[in-house]
C-alpha cells in the first residue's frame, strides 16, 4: 500500500510515510558505493586485460614461449595465498558483523599477513626478473647470446648463471627483445647451465627481464604490477581497520566494504594468474 | 540548526563527532566553512571558479590559433605578426613557429575539455543541483565531494607546468597518438640543481616548483584538515601544516620523477584528474540513489538530475580505460637507465612497433625501443573513454536546458519519459560507437561499416530530445530571460551541430571531411554552441540560489546575443573550409594551391573569434559585479517548481532544507490548471489532486 | 575605442567580401573537383545527405523561431497549455529520423565498400606503388618491372652481425661489433646516409624496385586503370590525403594500408582541359582577389608580343631595350604565373596571355605528425596508362599477373611479349 503511494505521491502530508532516505530500501549508502567503485575497477582492468589480450592474439607463440620464463610455482602459491586471505576477510566481516573483537583483529592479522606473503613473494619474483640477463656478445669473430641470472657484478663485467649460445654470423634475423631463456637454451643444444663471465667490452646489447624486454613483459609487469598496488592498497585499508580494532571499535559496515574490495583483488588475481602464467 | 535523520550510523566518511547529523554541535571555522569546505554548495562554486579560470586560459589558447590561422606567415602581405607574445618570445619576423601552433592547438582543446566543460557542468552543477534538487541536505560523502575537488588542483598545476618546461607542453594535438606522443623530442634540456623540493635532473624551473607545491600543499591540507585530530585546535593547525608540507614535498619529488616534459605532465595530469572524476561520479550515483526525499521518485526527478546521473553511469565507467591507457602512455615516455634495463631502454613498448625508429634527441640511445607495440591500441583504448566524454560533457547541459525552458515556457517538459529514455540511450549507444573517430586509421574496414551503424543511430535519441523541446515551447508563455535566451541558442546550435555529425557518421563521406575543418566545425557547435551556451544558462538560472543576488538582465543580453552572432560568424564557416578539404592542426596552409585562396575567410573568421572573445567581457563584469552589487535574491525569483526554489533560501544554509521536503507531483508542472499561479511546487499537495487526471 | 571599433567591423566586412569572392562563382564553397571513379558515390551520398540536413535544419530552426514569436509571453496570457507530452507523435520523430538514418546507413555501405574493399583491386592491371611517410615528406617506391615491392622499413638493430646488402659502414661489418651506445649513434647514421627506408637489400624482389634517398619527389599513378596505394610510415603516423581523389588512409607505422582508387584524368588532360586565354586585366583582376590562381603560361611563336629565345628554340615575354635591343626575359613558356608577372607583362604591352593549369594534384598530410605537418606537400602526376606503363612498370604486359623469375636484373621490357600493344596516342602538345 505504502509503495503505490509513494509512486503516485498524491497524499496528503498527514498521511505522508516515515522521512526515511532511500525509499524503504536498507542498501546503506557505503555499499552502494563500495559496488560502484568495484564497476570502475572492473572498466580499469578491462583496459589492461583488452590490451594483453590484443597483445597475445597478435603474438601467440611469443607469448606463450616468454611465459614458460615465470614461476608457476610462486604464482601458484600466491594465488593459494591470496585464495586463502579472501578466507580469512569474509570470516573477519562476520566476526565484525556479530561484533566479535577479538575474531575480528585475529582475522584482518591473517588477512594482512597473507596479503604482505603475497607482495613478498611478488617482490622475489620481480627481483629474480630484474637481475636475469639476456646479453648478446661478440667475441673474437663469433656472437654469442647468454641468458640466465647475474650472479657477481665487477668493475670491467659480470657473471651470469644460464645458457650460452653461438649464433650464426650471417646477419640473420634474432631479436634479444624475442629471445627467451627457453630460446637460447634450444640454441645451445642440449647444454647445461653454467657459469659464464661477460666482459663490458664485448658487449653488443644486455638486456633484463623487464617491461623493456618484449611487449610480453610489457604486459605482465603493468597487470601483476597494477594488481599489487590495489593489494598494497588493500594492506593500508586493512591495517586502518585493524587500528580501530584493536583500539576497540567495530566498524561492521566498512569491514564490510573494504572485504568486497578484498574479494575482487582475489578475483582480479584468478583472472590474471592462468592468463599470464599458465596458458 | 538542521536535523536530516541518516539511514545507519557509522555510514559516513568521515569521524562520528562530525559527522552530518551534528551539524549543531561546533561552529565551523572559517578555513572548513570557506575554503576546505565539505558542504556540496561551496565544492560546487570551487568548481565554478576553476573551470572559469581554466576557460579564460583556453580562451586566449584559441585567439591566438585564431590569430595564426589569420595572418600565418610572412609570405602574406600585409600580414600581422603576432602582438606582444611575437616580441616576449623573440620569434623571427614575430610569426609564430609551427611547434609553439602545435602546442597551442593541443593544450586549447586539452584545457577546454577537461578543465573547463566537465568541470563546470559535472563539477559545478552536479555538485550544485543533486542534493538541492533531491530534497537532501548534501552528498553522501561531503568528505568525498571535498577530495574530488582539491584533487583536481595538482592536475591542473602539472598540465600548465607543461608550458614552463622547456620544449614546451604537449604537442601532439589533444589526442596525443602515439608514436608522435611517445617522440623524446621534447627532452628535459636545462636540468635544475635539486633541492629539498627538485629531485637529481629535475626539468622543472622554479614557477612551475612553486605552484605545483603550493596546489599538492592545499590538497594534503584538505585531507588533515578533516583526519588530523591530536588534541586542541592550534595543535591540530600546526600538526596539519606540517603534515601537508611533507605531502607536499613528496609528491613533489614523486611526480617530478615521471613527468619530465611536457607530454608526460599531460599524461600524469589526466591521470590524476581521473581520480577526481571518479569521486565525484561514485558520490553522485550513490546520493541519488540513496538520498532522495520522501515521495522524489525515480520519475519525478528533474531532468537535470537526471541528466547527472546518467553521465555519472558514463564517467563511471568510461573513465577508467583512459586511466589505463593514460598509465601505459606514461609508462612508454620514460626512460630506464641501462643500470637496471641492461642497455638504455624505454619502459615499455605499448604502442610503439617494430620497425619504429625514434632519432630521440637528448636521449642519444634511448631511441630503442622493445618493439611489438600496436599503434591503434592507444586510439582503441582512448577513444572508448573519449566518445563518452563527448557525451559527459553535453547531457548534463542538455538536462539543465530542459529545467530552464519548463520554467520560462510555463509548461512541462514535453515528453519526460521519452527525455529521460533519449538521455540513457545516448549513453548507452555512446560505448559503442568510438571507432567512428577511427575511420580512416587504417583499422579493419569492415569497422568502419560496424560503426557507422551505430553511430548514425545516435541521431536519433538526439531528435528525439530536440522534437521535444520545441513541443516544450510549443503553447507555452514565453518569458524571455538570459537563462532562456541561452538554453534557446542551446537548442538551435545543437541541431546544426548534430546534424553535421551525420555526415561523419558516414564512412564514406568521412573519407573526405576527417581531420578537416568539417570536424573542427561540428566539436565547436557541439560543445561551445551547446555546451557552452548550456553552461551561461545555467549560470545565468542558478547564480541567484548560488549567491543570493541577481545578475544584470542587460548586461546579459548584451553577452548573450553578441556571443551568439560572433560564434556563429566563426564557426559556421568552418563548415565551408572543411568541405573543400582544409586540414586541421596545420600552422599554414598558405603553401598549397587548394587551401591558400582561403585565407580571407580564415581572416573573416579570426576577426569574429576575437570579437567573441571580447563579449565575454560583459559576462565578467556582470558575474563580478552582482556579487557585490546585485539585488538581492529571493528565494525563487524565477517562479520555479523544483525544491531549490521553493523550500529553502537563496543561498541555501548549511544543510539545505529546514525540514525534510516531501514531493508529491513531478518537476515541471508548470500551468497546471488546479492552481491559480502558473507553476505548482514539487511540494505542495493541492487538495483533490488524486483525482485530477491531465488530458496528456 | 571607436575607431578600433570601426576598424575591426571594416576588416571583418571587407574579409568577408573577400572570402566570398571567389572569381569562378560559389564553385569554392563546395567538394574540390573529383577526379576518381569511386568519388562520383562519395559525392552523391554527400550530397543527398546534404539535402536532408539541410531540409531538416530549416526545418527546425523556422518551427523554433515560429514558436518563439507565436507563444511569447503576454500581458493577457496567464498559463501556457497544460500538456506532458503525446506518444503517437513521440513515435512518429523517433520512427521517421530512424529510417531516413537507415537509408542513409545502407548507402554508406556501398559508397564505402566501393573504396575499401574495392574490386578493382583484384585487377591484373593495377599499379602499385608504397608511399612511405615521414617527418615531413612523402617517400614513393615503385616495384619496377617486375611488379613486386621489396621489403623496407627493416632497421638494423644493435646486434645485427652484419648491415643490410653486407656493406661496410663505419668501418665495421656489422653494428654489433661496436659497444651498444656507439652501434645505436652509428645505426642512426647509417639510416641517414645509406639507407633512409630501410630498404632490405638482399630481398630479389626489390632489387628493380624504383626508390631514391631523398624524399619528397612526385608521385606518378596511370590513368583509366586501379592504382593500389600501399602505406606505411616511418616514424610517427601520417595520412595520405587527396582532396581531389576522395582518398584518405593514415600511414601508421608498424601496419601496411591499402587503397586502391582509379585516377580519370591525366595531367596533359588536366592542362588541356583548363587552356584559355585571358586578356591581361582578367588576369590582373584574378590574381588580385582572393582566388589567387595557379596558372602556368603558354608562350608560342603565334603568341603576340612574343620574342623568340636567341639561345634556344622558345619563346618567351620580354622587355627589349630601344636602344641596346638587349632582351630581359620577363617570363618564360610553361613558367608559372604572378602577380608581378602580370604587372611587368602589362607594362610591356603584352594584351592577352593564354594560361593552363599546371597538370598536378596535391597530396596533404592529414594527420598531425609534428611540427612540420603543414609542410608536408606531395605531388601526384597522372600518366597515361602506356606511358606510366613504359616509365614505370618497365613495358611489362598488364595482361596477366606480373611474374617474374628470380634474378632478372633491373630494366628492360619482360621477356614474354606483349599480345596487346596499346596504342599510345601522341602527345598533346599546346596548340601553336
Amino acid at each position: 500500500m505504502s509503495e503505490t503511494i509513494l509512486e503516485h505521491g498524491y497524499v496528503p502530508e498527514e498521511h505522508a510515510p516515515d522521512p526515511v532516505m532511500g525509499h524503504g530500501d536498507p542498501t546503506p549508502p557505503g555499499k552502494v558505493a563500495i559496488w560502484l567503485f568495484l564497476a570502475s575497477e572492473v572498466m580499469f582492468f578491462i583496459g589492461l586485460l583488452a590490451t594483453y589480450i590484443i597483445f597475445r592474439s597478435g603474438s601467440p607463440k611469443i607469448f606463450a614461449e616468454h611465459a614458460q620464463a615465470l614461476n608457476k610455482t610462486l604464482a601458484g602459491i600466491n594465488t593459494l595465498v591470496l585464495i586463502f586471505s579472501s578466507l580469512t576477510m569474509a570470516l573477519a566481516v562476520d566476526a565484525a558483523q556479530k561484533g566479535l573483537r577479538g575474531r575480528l583483529i585475529a582475522c584482518l592479522s591473517l588477512t594482512i599477513l597473507c596479503a604482505c606473503g603475497f607482495m613478498g613473494i611478488k617482490f622475489a619474483e620481480y627481483k629474480n626478473k630484474l637481475t636475469h640477463h639476456t646479453v648478446v656478445t661478440h667475441e673474437s669473430g663469433k656472437i654469442f647470446v647468454y641468458d640466465g641470472h647475474l650472479i657477481d657484478r665487477a668493475a670491467d663485467g659480470f657473471k651470469v648463471e644460464g645458457f650460452r649460445a653461438e649464433m650464426p654470423n650471417d646477419g640473420g634475423p634474432f631479436d634479444i627483445h624475442w629471445m627467451s631463456a627457453k630460446g637460447v637454451e634450444e640454441l645451445a643444444k642440449g647444454a647445461a647451465e653454467k657459469e659464464w663471465e661477460i666482459k663490458n667490452a664485448t658487449i653488443s646489447q644486455d638486456i633484463t627481464y623487464g617491461p623493456w624486454k618484449n611487449v610480453f613483459y610489457a604486459c605482465y609487469f603493468t597487470t601483476t604490477g597494477v594488481h599489487g598496488l590495489h593489494v598494497l592498497g588493500g594492506i593500508i585499508a586493512l591495517s586502518m581497520l585493524l587500528a580501530h580494532a584493536l583500539r576497540g571499535k567495530v566498524l561492521a559496515p566498512h569491514t564490510e566494504y573494504i572485504g568486497l574490495y578484498w574479494h575482487f583483488v582475489d578475483l582480479v588475481w584468478i583472472f590474471l594468474f592462468p592468463l599470464l602464467y599458465l596458458i | 540548526m538542521t536535523a536530516i535523520p541518516h539511514p545507519l550510523p557509522g555510514v559516513h566518511g568521515h569521524d562520528e563527532a562530525h559527522g552530518a547529523h551534528a551539524h549543531g554541535h561546533e561552529e565551523l571555522g572559517f578555513l572548513k566553512k570557506y575554503i576546505f569546505s565539505a558542504d556540496h554548495k561551496i565544492i560546487g562554486i570551487q568548481f565554478l571558479f576553476m573551470g572559469l579560470f581554466f576557460m579564460i586560459v583556453g580562451g586566449l589558447l584559441a585567439m591566438l590559433i585564431r590569430w595564426q590561422l589569420a595572418w600565418p606567415d610572412a609570405t602574406l602581405t600585409p600580414g600581422h605578426p603576432v602582438p606582444i607574445l611575437g616580441k616576449l618570445m623573440g620569434w623571427s619576423n614575430g610569426y609564430m613557429p609551427p611547434d609553439f601552433y602545435t602546442m597551442v592547438f593541443s593544450m586549447h582543446a586539452t584545457i577546454m575539455i577537461f578543465f573547463v566543460i566537465i568541470p563546470l557542468l559535472v563539477g559545478t552543477f552536479g555538485n550544485y543541483l543533486i542534493p538541492l534538487k533531491i530534497g537532501a541536505g548534501d552528498m553522501a560523502f561531503p568528505f568525498l565531494n571535498g577530495l574530488a575537488f582539491w584533487s583536481a588542483l595538482p592536475p591542473g598545476s602539472i598540465m600548465l607546468t607543461g608550458f614552463m618546461l622547456a620544449g614546451g607542453a604537449a604537442a601532439a594535438g589533444w589526442t596525443s597518438y602515439p608514436p608522435l606522443s611517445a617522440l623524446s623530442e621534447n627532452a628535459g634540456v636545462g636540468a635544475f640543481a635539486a633541492n629539498f623540493l627538485r629531485i637529481e635532473g629535475s626539468t622543472w624551473p622554479t614557477a612551475a616548483v612553486v605552484m605545483n607545491f603550493i596546489a599538492m600543499f592545499l590538497f594534503c591540507a584538505y585531507m588533515c584538515a578533516y583526519y588530523v585530530h591530536l588534541g586542541p585546535k592550534v595543535v591540530n593547525v600546526v600538526a596539519s601544516i606540517i603534515l601537508s608540507v611533507l605531502g607536499a614535498v613528496v609528491l613533489e619529488r614523486g611526480v617530478q620523477h615521471v613527468a619530465w616534459d611536457g607530454q608526460s605532465c599531460w599524461f600524469l595530469s589526466l591521470f590524476w584528474l581521473g581520480f577526481s572524476s571518479l569521486m565525484g561520479a561514485v558520490n553522485y550515483l550513490t546520493t541519488i540513489i540513496k538520498l532522495r526525499c520522501p515521495g522524489m521518485t525515480m520519475f519525478r526527478l528533474p531532468l537535470s538530475v537526471w541528466s547527472l546521473f546518467i553521465t555519472s553511469v558514463l564517467v563511471l565507467l568510461a573513465t577508467p580505460v583512459l586511466a589505463s591507457v593514460l598509465m601505459m602512455n606514461l609508462l612508454e615516455h620514460q626512460h630506464i637507465g641501462a643500470s637496471i634495463a641492461g642497455s638504455n631502454a624505454r619502459f615499455a613498448s605499448f604502442f610503439t612497433p617494430y620497425n619504429w625508429f625514434d632519432q630521440g634527441v637528448g636521449f642519444t640511445g634511448a631511441g630503442q625501443n622493445s618493439g611489438g607495440g600496436y599503434v591503434l591500441l592507444h586510439q582503441h583504448l582512448f577513444w572508448f573513454y573519449s566518445h563518452p566524454a563527448v557525451y559527459i560533457m553535453i547531457l548534463p547541459a542538455m538536462g539543465m536546458v530542459s529545467d530552464i525552458m519548463a520554467v520560462f515556457a510555463r509548461k512541462p517538459i514535453f515528453g519526460y519519459r521519452p527525455m529521460v529514455y533519449a538521455m540513457a540511450g545516448i549513453a548507452f549507444l555512446g560505448f559503442i560507437v568510438w571507432a567512428h573517430h577511427m575511420f580512416q586509421s587504417g583499422m579493419n574496414p569492415t569497422l568502419g561499416t560496424t560503426f557507422a551503424v551505430s553511430t548514425i543511430f545516435i541521431a536519433v535519441p538526439s531528435a528525439i530530445k530536440t522534437f521535444n523541446w520545441l513541443g516544450t515551447l510549443w503553447g507555452g508563455n514565453i518569458r524571455f530571460t538570459t537563462a532562456m535566451w541561452n538554453a534557446i541558442a542551446f537548442v538551435a546550435m545543437f541541431v546544426i551541430g548534430g546534424l553535421s555529425g551525420i555526415f561523419m557518421a558516414s564512412t564514406a563521406i568521412d573519407v573526405h571531411i576527417h581531420d578537416t575543418y568539417f570536424i573542427v566545425a561540428h566539436i565547436h557547435y557541439v560543445l561551445f554552441g551547446g555546451s557552452m551556451f548550456g553552461i551561461w544558462g545555467a549560470i545565468y538560472f542558478w547564480y541567484p540560489k548560488m549567491f543570493g543576488r541577481m545578475m544584470n538582465e542587460t548586461l546579459g543580453k548584451i553577452h548573450f546575443w553578441l556571443s551568439f552572432i560572433f560564434f556563429n560568424g566563426t564557426f559556421f564557416a568552418m563548415h565551408i573550409l572543411g568541405i573543400s578539404g582544409f586540414p586541421r592542426r596545420i600552422a599554414s596552409y598558405l603553401g598549397y594551391e587548394t587551401y591558400a585562396h582561403y585565407q580571407p575567410m580564415n581572416e573573416f573568421i579570426s576577426i569574429c573569434a576575437f570579437a567573441l572573445g571580447l563579449s565575454q567581457i560583459f559576462f565578467v563584469i556582470n558575474f563580478i559585479g552582482s556579487w557585490f552589487f546585485g539585488p538581492k535574491a529571493p528565494s525563487n525569483p524565477w517562479e520555479a517548481t523544483t525544491l531549490e526554489w521553493n523550500d529553502t533560501t537563496s543561498p541555501p544554509p548549511h544543510g539545505n532544507f529546514a525540514k525534510v521536503p516531501v514531493v508529491h507531483h513531478g518537476p515541471y508542472e508548470y500551468s497546471n490548471p488546479l492552481v491559480e499561479e502558473d507553476w505548482l511546487p514539487q511540494t505542495r499537495y493541492v487538495e483533490g489532486q488524486e483525482n485530477f487526471r491531465p488530458a496528456h | 575605442m571607436p575607431a578600433v571599433v570601426a576598424g575591426a567591423v571594416g576588416v571583418l566586412l571587407a574579409s568577408l567580401a573577400r572570402a566570398a569572392d571567389t572569381g569562378t562563382g560559389w564553385g569554392e564553397w563546395w567538394l574540390p573537383p573529383d577526379r576518381s571513379i569511386h568519388g562520383a558515390g562519395i559525392d552523391s551520398l554527400f550530397v543527398v545527405t546534404f539535402w536532408i540536413t539541410m531540409v531538416t535544419f530549416v526545418a527546425v530552426e523556422i518551427c523554433l523561431v515560429v514558436f518563439l514569436v507565436k507563444y511569447r509571453h503576454r500581458a493577457d496570457k496567464k498559463k501556457a497549455v497544460f500538456t506532458h507530452g503525446n506518444t503517437r507523435l513521440e513515435m512518429a520523430w523517433t520512427l521517421a529520423p530512424a529510417l531516413i538514418l537507415a537509408g542513409l546507413a545502407v548507402a554508406n555501405k556501398g559508397a564505402w565498400d566501393r573504396l575499401r574493399f574495392n574490386p578493382d583491386a583484384d585487377r591484373a592491371d593495377k599499379a602499385t606503388i608504397l608511399v612511405i611517410g615521414q617527418q615531413f615528406k612523402w617517400n614513393v617506391i615503385y616495384p619496377g618491372p617486375d611488379g613486386k615491392l621489396g621489403r623496407y622499413l627493416m632497421w638494423p638493430k644493435p646486434t645485427d652481425s652484419r648491415w643490410p646488402g653486407g656493406a661496410k659502414f663505419a668501418g665495421v661489418t656489422g653494428p654489433n661489433q661496436l659497444p651498444y651506445e656507439t652501434a645505436v649513434k652509428q645505426i642512426n647514421s647509417y639510416i641517414d646516409q645509406v639507407n633512409p627506408l630501410g630498404k632490405d637489400f638482399d630481398d630479389p624482389d626489390g632489387k628493380d624496385d624504383n626508390w631514391e634517398k631523398q624524399p619528397g619527389r612526385e608521385i606518378a599513378i596511370p590513368a583509366g586503370r586501379p592504382t593500389e596505394v600501399q602505406l606505411s610510415s616511418k616514424d610517427v603516423i601520417h595520412s595520405f590525403f587527396l582532396p581531389n581523389y576522395r582518398v584518405k588512409l593514415d600511414a601508421v607505422p608498424g601496419m601496411r594500408g591499402r587503397i586502391c582508387f582509379t585516377a580519370t584524368m591525366t595531367s596533359k588532360e588536366r592542362e588541356a582541359t583548363s587552356r584559355k586565354t585571358y586578356k591581361i586585366d582578367q588576369l590582373a583582376t584574378m590574381y588580385a582577389a582572393a582566388r589567387t590562381p595557379n596558372f602556368n603560361t603558354v608562350i608560342t611563336r603565334d603568341s603576340a608580343g612574343a620574342v623568340k629565345d636567341p639561345k634556344k628554340e622558345e619563346y618567351l615575354y620580354a622587355n627589349v631595350d630601344e636602344k641596346t635591343k638587349k632582351q630581359t626575359t620577363i617570363i618564360r613558356n610553361d613558367r608559372p604565373l604572378t602577380g608581378d608577372v602580370i604587372t611587368k607583362l602589362k607594362a610591356a604591352g603584352i594584351t592577352e596571355v593564354a594560361v593552363y593549369e599546371p597538370g598536378y594534384w596535391e597530396l596533404v598530410c592529414e594527420e598531425l605528425c609534428g611540427q612540420g605537418h603543414g609542410g608536408m606537400r606531395g605531388q601526384i602526376v597522372v600518366l597515361d596508362s602506356d606511358e606510366y606503363n613504359k616509365k614505370y612498370e618497365g613495358g611489362r604486359s598488364l595482361g596477366a599477373p606480373a611474374t617474374q623469375p628470380s634474378g632478372i636484373a633491373s630494366g628492360g621490357p619482360a621477356t614474354t611479349q606483349p599480345s596487346r600493344q596499346v596504342a599510345s596516342a601522341p602527345p598533346r602538345q599546346p596548340s601553336s
